[in-house]
This record gives C-alpha cells, structure tokens and sequence, in this order.
C-alpha cells in the first residue's frame, strides 16, 4: 500500500514536472538571436522516423547525411559575408509519419532551433503540409520524393524540388514502349488509378500523353490506398486485352497486386509498379514474381555521373545495401543548398532564395535547373529500372543503362 | 480558494502570447485547446450521457472541412467556424441518431464505423491538398488563432458546466446510469440523448474548425484520421471520465507526455510513451484525477 | 463477378477467423482487445523467420499456434489479470487502455526491430491457382485458408460442447459467479481463454503473411475483426461466421455497383445499416 501511495504521488510529480517543463520551453522560445557569424548552417528536417513510413525516412536521412559528411569533411560552405567556410548541420525531427505533427515539428525547428532553411521529408502526403510553412516563414526548402505539379502551381516562392514530376514518369514508362521494335509493341495499356493526388495525375498526364502516341487506355479503374483486393481490376484488364499496365500502389498494395495478377493468370507484356517495387525487399519478398516489373523512383544508382560512385561506395560501406532512389535525390538536395548558399555568400533566405532559383550545376541526379514553379529540370530524369532476375537494372535512357530491357515478359506458367 | 487559482490561470492563458512569443509553442498550445474542446465535447456524450462514441473523428473532420472550405473561399472565420460546428450537428442529426437505436454496447463500434466511412469517403472525394494561397499565407497570424481557440475552450467548459447542472443535466446523467430506470420515471430519453449528441457534435465540429484554421496546408482528410476518434476517450478516460476536469488532464498529460518524448527521444519515443501509457493505466484505476480524490467514484 | 465473389467469400472467412479471437475474448470476460490486429502481425513475422528456416507457413502453423498461445497467456497474467474483478463497463475501458498502449508497444518496437518495410512470404506455391472453367480461378492459398477456417468452426465447436474445460469457458461468459459457485475455476478460464485467442490468432497470421504485412496494419485487420463481431452479434461466437461471409460478399458486389474505391466503405454502410436495424447484430445475444 505504501509502495502505491509512494508511486502515486511520483506520478503526481511527475505531472506537475511536465507542466512546470511546458513553460520552461515556452519561455525558451524567448531566447537570443544569433551571434554573428554562426557556427554551423543549420538545416531542419522533418522526417518519419517511426510509424508506417519510417523506413523511407530513413533511406532520405542516409541521403543527407552522406552528402553532409562530404561537403562538411572540406569544412564546409564557403560564405562571402563572413570570408570563411562553414559546415552543414541538419536538426532532424520525427514527425511520426503523421501530417498534423509535420507542421508542428517545422514550428520548432523554426521557432526554437532557428534552422537557416528547410529539407523535406519522405512520401508526399507529408511533406505538403510542409511546403506551406516554409512559403509561411519565407524559408527556401528543398525536398524530394515530390512529384506533385499541383503542389508546385500555387504561386510558392520559396519551395523546389528536383525530383522528378508525374509528367517526367508517364513520358519515361512511354519512351521506353515507343524503343520497343513496331511490330512488337503494346499499344493497349491499362492504367489502374490509386485514389490519391498521385495516382489521378498520373492518369490525367498518361491519357495525354499516349493519346499523342497512337497508344490507347482501354482500362482505366480506380482503387482506395486501403484496398488490397485487385481481382475486378484484373478481370477487367483482362477481357478488354490490355496489354501493358501502368499503376502507383502502396508497398503492401503492390505485393498484393501481383499475387493476385499470377493467380488469375494474367500475362501482361509489360507492367510498370511505381513505389512499391522501389525497394529491395521487392525481390525478397516475391522471389521471381517479382521479375520483369519496371518502377522508378527519382534516382539510380547504376547511373554513369559525376560523384554517383563515390556516392555508391560510402553507402553501401555504411549501410550493407545498394543505394535507393530516394537517397541518391536526398544527397542532390544538398548538393544544391551548398551550391546556393555559396552562390549567395550570405544566409540571407530571400538570397538563397535566389540563388537556388538560378541554380545550374551538376549533380548525382545529372544536370539540374529549376522551372519558375520550383520543379527541378534535367536531362536524367525519365529513368525507368526493371528488376531482372532479383537484380535491380537500369534500363532507360539507353546511355545510361546497365542492362537492356528485357521484353516481352514471359506468361506465368512458362516461368 | 479554487476560484482563484482559476482566474489566475485564466489571466495567465489570455496573457501568454504576450509572454511567450515562440510560435512554436503558441501552436502547440492551440492543438492543447483542440484537443480538451474534443475531449470535453465527447465527455459530454460519453461520460456524462453513457453514450460511448469512438466516431467522434467524423464530426471533428467535417467541422473541420466545412470550416475550411468556407474560409478559404473568404467567409470570415467567425462565421466559417460555428458554420463548421452546425454542419457536424447536422450530420449527427442525420446518422447519430439512428444509431441510438443500436444497443448500448454496439454503440461504440458503430459510431467507429461511421468514423471510418468518413475518412474513406473523404480521402476518394478530397484528393488534391488544402494549402493557403500565397496571400491567405502573408496574412497568417498566430495571435488572432489562439486567441479563437482559448475562446472556444472556454465557451465549452462553461456550456459543459450549466448544462450538467441543469434539469437535462440531471436527466442526461441518469440516462446514464441507469437508462431503462430513467425511461420508467418518465424521461425522454431520446430527447435528452439526442440534446447531448447535437452539443457534443457542434462542440467537435467547432475544435475542428479551430484545426482548420491553425494549419497552413493539409490533405483534407487529415482531420478524419481515426487517432481523432481514439484520442478523446482515451485522454478522457485517463484523466477521469465525467468530470469537467478530467478531459483537461487528461489531454495536458497525453499532449506534454508525446511531445516531450517526441522532441527529446529519437526513435524510442512512442515505444516509451506506450510503456508510460501502460503504467498509467494499471496503476491509476480512476483516472489522473484519483490521485486527489483517491477514489474512482464518479463525479459531477 | 465471380471472380471477385470468390475473392470476397474467401476475405469473408479470414475476417471470421480475426472475429473469432477478438469474440472469444470479449464474450467470456467482456475485454475488448485492441492489439489483437498486432499480435496477429506479430505473428506473421514469426512465421516469416520459420519460413527463411525453411519451414513452410502452413506447416509451421502448430508451432505459431503455441507460441502465440504462450504469449496470450503471458500477457494476460501481466497486463489484463488485475482488473478482472471490476464492473463490466470499467473492464472494458480498462482493457481498451491498456491494449491501446500495448498496440503502440507491439507496433513500434516491431518498426524498431524489423523497420516499417512491408515483408511478404512468397512460398512456391504463390500465385498457383485452380482454373475451375475459363478465366476463374480459385487461388489456391486463399482456399487453403478458407478450409483451415472451417476445420476450426468445426474444431471450436467439439470442444465447447464437448469438453469439460470448453464447457466450463462457456459457463464463465454466460455467468462468471455462478460458474464459479458450481466449481469452475473462473481466472484459469479466463487465462486459457485469452491464451486460446491469441493461438486463434495465428491461423490470420499465416494468411495475412502470405499476403503483405508491416508493423501498422494489424489495426486494420483488428478492425475488420470487429465489424464482424458487432455484425454476428457480441457474445455468440458462431455468429462471426457468417457475419463474415457476409462482409466479404457485400464488399465484393459493392464493386459492381459502386466501383473498386467503394468497397470498404459499402461494407461498413451495409454495416451500420444492419446495426440500426437489428440493434443486437444478425445474430446477437448479449444480456443487457
């Protein structure tokens, strides 16, 4: 009894403590401003650290890290204002895969740790949210894994990306059918829409697009991020003769997909899974079922260009894995902040803000510029991979392939 | 001697932004004023009425959307959000009350169901984001936002206060224990069940519109989320169900428990915070609020 | 439309089945268990380790069986034991406290130790299907589930009627003092209960697994599980059945109606429908 008694006013404490430490924050909010040159260029970041999307957070934070390991074992960026280099330092917050906390989390890294300027997070429904308070506070932010036009049409100032648009991988999946020989190629291709700002872009730019290229959409069907049953859709595909078949699914959805796409034998020539196949545990888990599918995610790491390798071999030296896409485009982020900060001299937003407009450099994401609505622009960003007998190839554009593609893909039962 | 502990306290929330300046925390205390709005107004069916509702996220997420769409095409907020409580009434009106008929212990499950139909509806309808235009954007400040949601607290706790300790107060809270005795000495039950949904529903709704206006840029089913729904028994039941106390407490410790570990933690953060939940609920049978009164009797 | 009809029957059954844990628990100590989607997860990923060990998830299903028991027991006797004096109503909000936090646990602590990415178990019969006549196919998996389904209606039902120990859970859910007045030992019924639960548990894990899982979806299924409880009807078990079936049909002639997006959602409508209309569910019978 005593013992609880004991236990319950620690409790009670503690409560009062937490309160007591709510204030305490609050009024550390009053602190200083910053002495004059700093010491560090402080970038804030919020990412899933945990929750259902935490493993791509990690992929974006193994990104920045390296590319911060690089430029800072020079010492840094160099600043005109202050004639000396500094180096980078990224203040990373969990946002816990939830929406509602990325804002708040940006409120503290901007409020109480006074970071320079923003990097994104992962998966687009998080880092929205995030956009609007960078354009808020007037602070340049540059993030990945965003392929949203939409987004990137409100007349923000402040917030760029280099990553690939919706456009840049409906035209990559369609190169590559028009390289397929004439008298080989499928020209009926299903798309199957997932309910989200992505998947009915996508649709709108694919009926554009292969409407200008002589292909035809003879399946269009829509499916909930929560569903995991694809067979109407299948069925579907099937009897209208589809012969190709384009879609963005979630990572379980995609798992799901082509089970179920092997089950009711459907042979389709050639499918491309956006997302979900982006991962290496996309051979894992499906074994050979998981061959022949073409995905993309932003970045690969087969690509021929400045700085890749050396990119390539303090990854898989740190991490035991082949780089992913979104840690190759992370590395870019930086490679453009640095690249504009110095540029500007100053850390100045409305400066960098500038300079990062004007940016027009070389990256492990190839030559980049940005358009005025902040979407990066280049010449390497239509790739497509396909993984090839549980090996991730690049296989579009042809000069930077590191295998050719393999077409048409075999009919389930002669695998 | 309570009353003055109040006022102070009250004094000391309508001068914080004058005090403290850091946004950072201001929003946070916003998201604390939502959730003890939430938590009051589910109190109110839940704890007061022995109503259980676990679909209280539908009608935080349409108080919400309405609030929003309304202030972005320039309704003014003073509008937009009681216009926003009065839609989540209506839309309790048209699907809550059917769901009296259900029994008492299907009731939670049900309304969890509603919860869940409105996020999947929303989430196929609402595709693209609700971010501020650049203007809307330029003239975002935090002041005039905390200063709507202190006022909605309290306007809550207050309506909260007279309601339970007036004559449908006292029919709500025999309803609640003892619903067939009620109805055998004469009370419309479903009168004053249905009076205690359409409070609690504006109520929601309301601390929806207060999220609508906080936040620069959500996809519209962000409020539909189903932790809307969970979070406000939860906090209730842990700070003590059927006090007016007990959802403040409750949504204090939930709120400074989570955010504490988030922002000190890393990645352990809500593993610790699910332990510390544990704890709290093995040891605490009635709730935060038995610490005082060391019991888990239920009061008014 | 058959073919999503077949699809549909056979999701039908593993709903039951989660139904089945989650009922079993509910109706003999009146604990809502909301961790019971992750501790179905839980197990999926065991049966994920005993598959790089080469054993087959279906073969390795009796030892998942007892280790999920194991953990039921477990935790019930850490977690869920005090409380099983209270009034009714207290136990309910307290056992959905505490498995709340014990969901957050299982869930994050799993991201911790195996991260977020979904894993799927692609044994070699994955994809095989029978072509029943031209263009329908009949997964074999999924039916491999479906017979399991029905082997442990038919197993439950044996030892509810038939055994003294199966009796005697009944006896606790319908009265726990008087069963204990006539000698029942009512916490050992309600340990073994809960035991029994989770073990049930594993039969969804294997499927699930042969699906795609990641830590965070076992609320999902958990709530799946108990719209068809609700549906059955609390406190009758069998009634989770067909409960089941019902929502895996409804949800797959919803798509002919309303298209693919709709079909959780016309579940779940068709659901508070039926609960509106038949406040005790189709098939209920819980005392007031």
């Amino acid at each position: 009894m005593d013992k609880r008694r004991f236990f319950l006013r620690a409790v009670k404490a503690g409560i009062v403590s937490i309160l007591a430490f709510m204030v305490v924050i609050g009024f550390y909010g009053l602190s200083l401003a910053a002495p004059a040159a700093p010491a560090t260029i402080k970038l804030g970041c919020v990412i899933p650290l945990t929750g259902p999307v935490s493993i791509g957070g990690s992929w974006i934070k193994q990104g920045y890290d390296i590319a911060v390991k690089h430029i800072n074992a020079d010492g840094g960026v160099f600043l005109k204002e202050f004639n000396k280099k500094i180096p980078l330092e990224i203040i990373y917050q969990d946002n816990e895969s939830n929406p509602r906390k990325t804002a708040e989390r940006m409120e503290k890294l901007y409020s109480l740790d006074k970071v320079h300027f923003f990097l994104g997070g992962f998966a687009q429904f998080l880092i929205v949210p995030q956009l609007a308070v960078a354009e808020k506070y007037e602070v340049p932010f540059i993030g990945t894994t965003l392929g949203s036009t939409a987004e990137f049409s409100r007349g923000y100032k402040y917030t760029f990306t280099p990553f690939q648009s919706e456009q840049d991988q409906v035209i990559a999946f369609l190169d590559v059918l028009d390289s397929i020989p004439k008298n080989q190629r499928p020209l009926k291709i299903a798309f199957f829409e997932i309910q989200e700002e992505w998947g009915e872009a996508s649709g709108k730019y694919l009926q554009q697009f292969s409407k200008e290229r002589g292909y035809q959409i003879v399946t269009q069907e829509k499916y909930a991020i929560a569903s995991n049953d694809f067979s109407s859709l299948i069925v579907k595909a099937k009897s209208d003769g589809a012969e190709a078949l384009y879609t963005n699914p979630t990572p379980p959805q995609g798992i799901r997909l082509v089970k179920q796409m092997k089950e009711l034998n459907w042979n389709s020539k050639i499918t491309c899974i956006m997302r979900a196949a982006d991962v290496e545990a996309w051979t894992e888990n499906l074994g050979k079922d998981g061959d022949y599918i073409l995905h993309e995610g932003g970045w690969d790491f087969h690509l021929k260009l400045p700085g890749v390798q050396k990119f390539n071999e303090d990854y898989r030296a740190a991490y035991k894995l082949n780089p992913t896409p979104p840690a190759g485009s992370a590395y870019a982020c930086i490679q453009i902040f640095a690249d504009a900060i110095n540029r500007a001299g100053t850390l100045d937003p409305k400066k960098v803000r500038d300079a990062i407009a004007a940016t027009n450099m070389m990256t492990i994401m190839g030559p980049m510029t940005f358009a005025p609505n902040g979407r990066g622009q280049g010449k390497y960003l239509r790739l497509m991979a396909q993984w090839q007998k549980g090996k991730d190839e690049l296989v579009w554009p042809p000069d930077q392939a590191s295998a050719p593609l393999l077409f048409p893909t075999p009919p389930w039962n002669e695998r | 001697m309570k009353k003055i502990l109040l006022s102070l306290l009250i004094v000391l929330l309508i001068s914080l932004p004058f005090i403290v300046k850091s946004q950072y925390f201001l929003s946070l205390m916003i998201t604390l004023f939502i959730y003890v709005v939430l938590a009051e107004s589910w109190n109110l069916l839940g704890g007061y009425t022995g109503q259980v509702s676990l679909g209280h996220g539908a009608f935080f997420g349409v108080g919400s959307l309405v609030t929003r769409l309304l202030w972005i095409n320039k309704v003014p907020i003073l509008l937009s959000l009681p216009l926003g409580g009065l839609a989540a009434a209506l839309l309790a009106a048209i699907v809550g009350i059917p769901c009296f008929r259900m029994r008492l212990a299907y009731f939670p499950i049900g309304t969890l169901a509603l919860s869940m139909i409105a996020l999947l509806t929303v989430s196929n309808i609402f595709i693209a984001a609700g971010a501020l235009s650049p203007k809307l954007l330029k003239s975002y400040e935090i002041f005039s936002r905390y200063y709507l949601a202190l006022f909605i607290v309290i306007v809550t706790i207050i309506i909260i206060y007279y309601l339970i300790r007036s004559r449908p107060g006292l029919a709500i809270v025999a309803i609640r224990d003892n619903e067939k005795a009620a109805a055998a000495i004469g009370i419309k039950t479903l009168k004053y069940k249905t009076l205690a949904l359409l409070i609690s529903t504006f109520l929601a709704g309301s601390a929806g519109g207060i999220y609508a206006f906080q936040h620069v840029s959500y996809y519209y089913d962000a409020p539909f989320d189903l932790t809307w729904s969970f979070t406000p028994p939860l906090t209730t039941f842990i700070g003590g169900i059927s006090t007016i106390a007990g959802p403040i407490v409750g949504s204090i410790c939930f709120l400074a428990l989570s955010e504490i570990f988030a922002v000190t933690l890393g990645e352990v953060h809500v593993l610790i915070f699910g332990f510390c939940f544990i704890l709290i609920v093995l040891f605490l049978p009635g709730g935060l609020l038995s610490i005082k009164t060391g019991s888990h009797v239920k009061k008014f | 439309m058959l073919q999503t009809l077949a699809y549909g029957i056979l999701n039908g059954l593993l709903y039951s089945i989660i139904a089945l844990g989650i009922s079993l628990v509910f109706g003999v100590m009146r604990y809502l268990n909301i961790a019971h989607g992750s501790l179905i997860i839980l197990g999926s990923y065991g049966s994920l380790y005993l598959f790089y060990f080469k054993l087959d998830p279906f073969i390795s299903l009796p030892i998942l069986m007892v280790s999920l028991f194991l953990a039921g027991i477990i935790l019930f006797k850490l977690l869920y034991s005090n409380f099983v004096r209270l009034a009714e109503e207290l136990r309910i909000q307290k056992s959905l406290l505490v498995s709340f936090g014990l969901m957050l646990v299982i869930e994050h602590g799993a991201t911790m130790v195996w991260t977020s990415d979904e894993k799927s178990i692609t044994p070699f019969y994955s994809g095989m299907s029978f072509e029943v006549f031209s263009g329908f196919y009949v997964p074999f998996i999924g039916l491999a589930g479906g017979i399991l389904a029905i082997i442990v209606i038919i197993a439950l039902h044996l030892f509810f009627s038939r055994t003294y120990f199966g009796k005697s859970v009944i006896a606790v859910s319908q009265d726990p003092e008087g069963a204990s007045l006539m000698g029942v030992n009512v916490k050992r019924a309600f340990l073994i209960s809960f035991g029994l639960s989770v073990c049930l548990g594993a039969i969804p894990s294997v499927l699930i697994g042969l699906q795609a899982f990641s830590p965070s979806v076992g609320i999902t299924w958990f709530n799946k599980g108990i719209v068809v409880v609700m549906l059955g009807g609390l406190g009758n078990i069998y009634g989770v059945f067909p409960a089941g079936l019902f929502l895996g049909i409804v949800e797959a002639i919803s798509v002919f109606f309303f298209g693919a997006p709709y079909r959780e959602i016309t579940g779940l409508v068709i659901f508070v429908l039926v609960l509106i209309l038949f406040p005790k569910g189709l098939f209920g019978r819980i005392p007031e």
